[in-house]
Order: structure tokens, then C-alpha cells, then sequence
């Protein structure tokens, strides 16, 4: 899996908290820091010095190559300049970010995931993109840079988007082979997806499994439910065709076409059972085949991709400039050099089943021609999903919220609750934590 | 002798009824009553049983990410059934790590954080916790709670204005700035409070009226007392620096300074993540700890029970 969402620990929200309280805190001693956010920066300005560029979690034997000679490349193009990269390792990056905000030592390029980027962008801290790269609607894809603007902060967007990601559907041929399913007619849709399980569960007397996930935001989503109203000011999501979602799943779960734990604290999550081979079908990122590779490779000959079901969820990357860096001109500058096509290119070439942020070559159509292998097929998936993906989760959505609702989730899938009432629940309930 | 042999007759299975009419059975001896604490062969079978699942629990992950680190890039990782023994074992997976990061360096940088949270704890707990306990002065009480109070607050609440203060005092992005928030636990200083107070005060009142100092007092009647509860705060302060990753991650900026467990983490990348290197690194990290825990043992389990019962 990518890492696009951070999970919130608690340590991730007190230290947003704390993020806050330092913005508020420092509005006494000098301007407002949201005019560090919106200065423009002067673009004919030589470029010179010395600036910091930080990624997540891309500092191993495959990235590395590719980073040094992205850096040595700029600084041949421009003499004078000098880039010190550096990598944080994939834990605690909400944590690391936030102490950077706080020292006021944010290296000055940055890659930022949307969700850190908006806590960052809140107090100050990211420079308004929308303003300084005047190209920025053309040059990039435009699901990339609405998923950096916010708005809560105005149109304007903080991030240059990078890599793009989404889910793509991984099967288990031998197990459909073996329960008598056919894995060249794949369940397209999720009333497909309940039909095979049935047959799934019938043929091995209840020991093979088919789903193995509980319904969350994306079902709801997918049974044609907007999340919010309008206005993005209260939660909507209790419609009769997300309870009647909910209710198709209640009566599978019942049947027991789901394995009993999803809805328990000992639930591994549904890509864990794809690898033991214990269910069927996982949702994955593109690059899925290829990192089973290394931990089972002897399920890799036999996993089958194909279109993610219904709408697929977009993850996006993005590198953002820090407001408050000394030199803002190269700063700007080496963000749109690594964003701009030909690197995102390149990067993408190490990554299968990502792909550029760049509107140039995200509609090349050579991304729609796969190799022949199932992570070639993979990757063309991914190419085709990522055509109508969207980040449906809205930026107020927080892990609190995503707790209720599961908890009403669970309750009306055992009987204990309807799903219409589960549902009003849980937007009673997530629009009391939106208006705390 | 003769209530020896009476015993054995009464207890041997042969020995004829005696007197007592109304409760002698059936001919034979009276019934051995329930012996407290006695091992019967199917407790006995029960008591390993369950010591064997604890164990199962305990160290069966360790036995796992072990042999995961062990497994050739051939093998499954993750199984329905777990293989622990690897079809083809290999130790390309350590030479992997040594390769990927400098594990050398960064288990010095850990072991110069270790190294100093100890030597704070072992110094600055047993003071504090010797003037808790044994020296009168004003504010004693109020001390105390204050210690106490400081461990209800959780980490989480106060690590960013500890990052804060840290990076004020000049010590950001340096091995002494990821040490010092450590170097005196309240709890520590609680515990050697207890341990203190568990030895006989009459035994220093007999040392004070030969004359002894302060000092000489902590030096030849206290600290021999407690050697246990020491040994319990360098094992657990040595593991909590060896272990901790949040704290280091903050305060660390140079590559070449950071401590193992954040260096480990380069293991799990975002788009490569190899699970059989990961477990190498565990692995490695383990080992320092293990021979700590050997070498200290002796003292730890005499720690545990040392403050428990009072003098």
C-alpha cells in the first residue's frame, strides 16, 4: 500500500493541536503568518544558494538512484545552486512534519500528503501555489489540485501534485477455480461481487471467502450517496440507498459469505487474508502484484487484476513549498523542476501502477498498454481507474468520525440496530465532532 | 520413634481400622486429607500446559519474525499456516540491512542514548529517591506528589512542547537532546523511594550514632540494599531508549545521527517493503537487549520482589 493516508494517532492529533496553538500564539509577534502564505514570489529572481528537500519514505535501493540524480541534474542546469536531500521514514511523518512547523525548520520543498499538507497550509505554513505557478491548472491534473485546495482556506491549492495512486481488484484464481468461478467473467459491479460470494461460500462449505472487508465511506459513496450536503457544512449520508447497501451486506454477513472477524478488533484487514490465501479478492494499489512479489511469491503467478468495482478511490502525492523559506525563488523553482513532466516520468517509471501528476503524460496512452504480464494488466487498470478516481473522503473527515461510523456499521450488521437508524447515527453524531 | 512408626501405620494403606469406630471406612485407612499445594500428576500435566501457551504467546512472534528473517526471497511470508522452520535459510536478508543502512553507526548512536539515560536514572534516582525516603526536610511531602503527579500526564500531550524546549536549549539534532528528557524517570525515583524505605531504619539509626555521614550511609547501608531495584531501572530505562522511535524521529535531522530503531524504519519503505529484511533489522535490534537481560538477570528477579514486602 501506498502510504497516502496517515493515520491519526493519538500523538498525530495533539500534535495538530499543538500546531495550532503555536500559529495563534505567534500572530502576536510578528504579521499574520497567512501573508507569508500568500506573498509572491518574484519569478525572474536568479536563482542561487542553498535550499533542503524532503521526501517520505523514498530513501531505499530503488529511489535513491533516481533522487541524487534529479538533485545533481538541477545543479548542473543551475550553476551556484545546491540541494540537500533528505528522506523521513514512513512512521510518525504527521509527527516529524509537525515539530518541523513548530522549530520553524520545514525544509523549503516538501512532500506532503493533502491531509498533512491542509494542517500545515491552516496555520501559515505552506506557500499559496495557486498564486506563484501561474501554470498550475494547465500543467497539472486537475483531481491532483483540487485535492490540495481547501475549503476551509479558499480556492487556492498549496500542493504541486506528484504521484498519483488508486485501487485497483486483485483475485485469487485458484480459489474461484477451485469454488467453480470463472476468472475470466470477474464480478463487475457489487451486486456481481454478493453473487459469487454466495457461490464461493456454497461450493466450500463456508471455509473459502470472497469479501472480507466491512462497508465503509467508499461503499456509501458508491451506492450514490453524496457524504455532505451542498454546502459542505453537515454530513447527508443517511440516504435509503446507502441503508439499503448496508442491508445487502447485513444479510451476507448473516449468511456468512464475510469471515465472522472483520467486525472485531482481530479483523487483519483484507489484503492480510488475500496473502494467506484465506479470501479471494483484495483491493490493492497498482503496484500490488509486484510487492507480493517480495513477501508471497508464490501467490503471485495466481493473482488476476481488473477494474476497480464501481468508483475508485484517488491517492495523491504532492510536493509543496514552505512559506517561510529563506529562499523562496529556488525553493519554487525546484518544486516545479521535480514535478514538472519528464521527472514525473521518470519517477513514475520506477513506480508501476502510479502514475504522473503531470497533465502531459497522464493521458499519454502508452499508460493504457500493458506488457502482457498481470502487473502490466495491473498497471493499465490502475490507468483506466484513475480516469474517473476520485478523493471522495472530505478533508473534515477525521479518525474519530471513521470510528463512529464503523461502530454503527458493526451494529447494524449483527441486528442490533436498522441500518437507516445506524446511519443517522453515525451523521448525528460526525456533525456533533465537525461543529466541536 | 514411635510416633514415626504410628504415622507410618496410620498412613499405610494395610494398617488395620483403629478405635474409632463410627469413622473408620470400609476397612481401609482413613483417607489422606488434602494435602495444600499438593501435585497431582493431571495438575502438573495442567500447569505446563498453560505454561506452554504462555510461552507460545510470548515468544512464538519473536520465533516467527526470526525465521522470517531467515527465509530466502523464494518462500511465502505471510501463510495460512506459518512455516517456522525456513526451506531455504539464508542470511543474505542481515547482509541486505548492513547493506541498506549503516546499522553500526546507528546502534552507537543508540547505545551513547542508552548509556546516558542509564547512567542519569541510576545516578539521579537513587539520590532523589534516598532524600525521599530517608532524609527529613521541608516540602518532602508535597516532592513526592509532584513526582507522582508528572506520571499521570501522557507523552503524547507533552511531546511537542518538550520538542520545543529541547530545540531552545540548543539541543536539537543532537544525541544529549534525545537523551535528556529521560535521563531522570519520576517512576524510577519512585521505586527507589520504595526500595529504600523497605530497609530497617533502625539500621541506619545504629550507623548514625557511629558517626556516619550521609553519604557513607547511601554508600555502605543503602545502596547494598537495593541493588535488585537498580538492576530493574537499568534493564527497563535501556529498553525504553533502545526502543523509543517517536522521540528520536522528532529530534533528529542529520542522517548520520539518528538511532537504530528510526534508522530500521528506512527498512519499510513506501513502494518497497521488503517484510524478510524488516525482520533482520528486528532482529539486530533485538540483540543488545537480550544480553543486557542475560548479564543482569540475577539482580532483576531479586528487583521485582524487593520493594514489595515491607521491613
Amino acid at each position: 500500500m501506498p502510504r497516502v493516508r496517515a493515520g491519526f494517532t493519538p500523538a498525530a492529533v495533539a500534535a495538530i493541536a499543538a500546531i495550532t496553538t503555536v500559529a495563534l500564539s505567534g500572530c502576536g509577534v510578528g504579521g499574520t503568518s497567512s501573508d507569508a502564505a500568500k506573498q509572491s514570489v518574484a519569478a525572474d529572481a536568479p536563482l542561487k544558494g542553498t535550499i533542503t528537500f524532503q521526501t517520505w519514505s523514498l530513501k531505499n535501493d530503488k529511489f535513491t538512484p533516481y533522487f541524487t540524480g534529479l538533485v545533481q541534474d538541477f545543479e548542473t542546469r543551475h550553476p551556484g545552486t545546491t540541494i540537500n536531500w533528505i528522506d523521513q521514514p514512513g512512521d510518525g511523518y504527521t509527527d516529524k512534519v509537525t515539530s518541523q512547523v513548530t522549530s520553524g525548520s520545514l525544509p523549503d520543498v516538501v512532500n506532503l500528503p493533502p491531509d498533512i499538507a491542509h494542517s500545515v497550509a491552516k496555520v501559515g505554513g505552506l506557500l499559496d501555489l495557486t498564486k506563484n505557478v501561474p501554470t498550475l491548472a494547465q500543467d497539472y491534473v486537475h483531481s491532483g489540485v483540487a485535492a490540495y485546495g481547501y475549503a476551509d482556506l479558499g480556492a487556492d491549492s498549496y500542493g504541486l501534485p506528484w504521484y498519483l495512486g488508486t485501487d485497483i481488484s486483485l483475485w485469487n484464481k485458484a480459489m474461484l477455480q477451485r469454488d467453480g468461478l470463472d476468472p475470466a467473467h470477474l464480478p463487475k459491479t457489487f451486486d456481481d461481487l454478493l453473487a459469487q460470494a454466495k457461490v464461493m461460500h456454497d461450493r466450500s462449505g463456508g471455509k473459502d471467502y470472497l469479501m472480507s472487508r466491512p462497508p465503509g465511506l467508499s461503499d456509501i459513496v458508491n451506492s450514490g450517496t453524496a457524504l455532505m450536503t451542498s454546502d459542505g457544512k453537515k454530513f447527508a449520508f443517511n440516504t435509503p440507498g446507502a441503508a439499503a447497501m448496508l442491508d445487502k451486506y447485513t444479510a451476507a454477513y448473516a449468511a456468512g459469505y464475510l469471515p465472522s472477524d472483520v467486525l472485531t478488533s482481530t479483523y487483519e484487514g483484507n489484503s492480510a487474508l488475500f496473502n494467506k490465501q484465506e479470501v479471494a479478492w483484495t483491493t490493492g494499489g497498482g503496484n500490488y502484484i509486484q510487492s507480493t512479489q517480495q513477501t508471497n511469491p508464490s501467490l503471485t503467478p495466481l493473482i488476476v487484476p481488473s477494474p476497480a468495482l464501481d468508483t475508485a478511490p484517488l491517492y495523491v502525492q504532492g510536493v509543496s513549498v514552505a512559506a517561510k523559506s529563506k529562499n523562496l525563488p529556488l525553493a519554487l523553482a525546484f518544486a516545479e523542476f521535480v514535478t514538472d513532466d519528464t521527472n514525473q516520468v521518470n519517477f513514475v517509471k520506477l513506480a508501476p501502477g502510479y502514475l504522473p501528476g503531470s497533465a502531459a503524460s497522464a493521458n499519454n496512452p502508452a499508460y493504457s498498454k500493458s506488457d502482457g504480464t498481470a502487473q502490466g494488466d495491473a498497471s493499465v487498470f490502475a490507468y483506466q481507474d484513475m480516469q474517473k478516481a476520485v478523493n471522495f473522503t472530505p478533508p473534515v473527515w477525521t479518525d474519530a468520525m471513521n470510528t463512529v461510523l464503523n461502530q454503527q456499521i458493526a451494529l447494524a450488521m449483527t441486528g442490533k440496530e436498522s441500518a437507516k437508524q445506524a446511519l443517522d447515527n453515525a451523521v448525528n453524531r460526525a456533525d456533533q465532532l465537525l461543529d466541536q | 520413634m514411635t510416633t514415626v512408626s504410628e504415622h507410618r501405620a496410620e498412613a499405610g494403606p494395610s494398617a488395620p481400622p483403629r478405635g474409632r469406630s463410627g469413622r473408620g471406612r470400609s476397612g481401609r485407612g482413613r483417607r489422606r486429607s488434602p494435602v495444600f499445594d499438593a501435585v497431582t500428576p493431571l495438575g502438573l500435566a495442567a500447569r505446563y500446559l498453560t505454561l506452554l501457551v504462555i510461552l507460545a504467546i510470548t515468544v512464538g512472534p519473536m520465533l516467527w519474525e526470526f525465521s522470517t528473517s531467515l527465509k530466502s526471497a523464494y518462500e511465502d511470508v505471510y501463510t495460512a499456516t506459518p512455516r517456522l522452520l525456513p526451506q531455504h535459510p539464508t542470511f543474505g536478508n542481515y547482509g541486505h540491512v548492513a547493506r541498506l543502512i549503516p546499522v553500526g553507526h546507528f546502534a552507537l548512536n543508540s547505545v551513547i542514548v542508552a548509556v546516558l539515560d542509564v547512567a542519569g536514572n541510576v545516578l539521579g534516582a537513587t539520590a532523589a529517591g534516598y532524600a525521599l525516603a530517608r532524609l527529613p526536610f521541608r516540602g518532602r511531602r508535597l516532592l513526592l506528589g509532584l513526582f507522582l503527579s508528572t506520571l499521570v500526564l501522557p507523552g503524547e500531550v507533552t511531546i511537542i512542547s518538550q520538542y520545543q524546549t529541547v530545540t531552545r536549549l540548543g539541543f536539537g539534532d543532537s544525541l544529549l537532546g534525545v537523551a535528556l528528557p529521560a535521563m531522570i524517570g519520576a517512576l524510577n525515583v519512585l521505586l527507589m523511594r520504595n526500595a529504600f524505605r523497605s530497609i530497617p531504619a533502625e539500621l541506619e539509626e545504629a550507623a548514625v550514632i557511629d558517626g556516619a555521614t550521609v553519604w557513607q550511609r547511601l554508600r555502605h547501608i543503602a545502596l547494598p540494599g537495593v541493588k535488585g531495584t537498580l538492576s530493574v531501572i537499568v534493564i527497563l530505562t535501556f529498553i525504553g531508549a533502545w526502543d523509543d522511535f517517536l522521540w528520536p524521529l522528532l529530534v533528529l535531522q542529520s542522517p548520520d545521527k539518528l538511532t537504530l530503531t528510526v534508522g530500521l524504519s528506512y527498512l519499510q519503505g513506501a513502494l518497497v517493503a521488503d517484510p524478510r529484511a524488516i525482520a533482520a533489522g528486528a532482529m539486530i535490534a533485538l540483540l543488545p537487549v537480550l544480553v543486557l537481560f542475560v548479564t543482569l538477570q540475577r539482580f532483576f528477579f531479586r528487583g521485582v520482589g524487593e520493594g514489595a514486602v515491607k521491613g
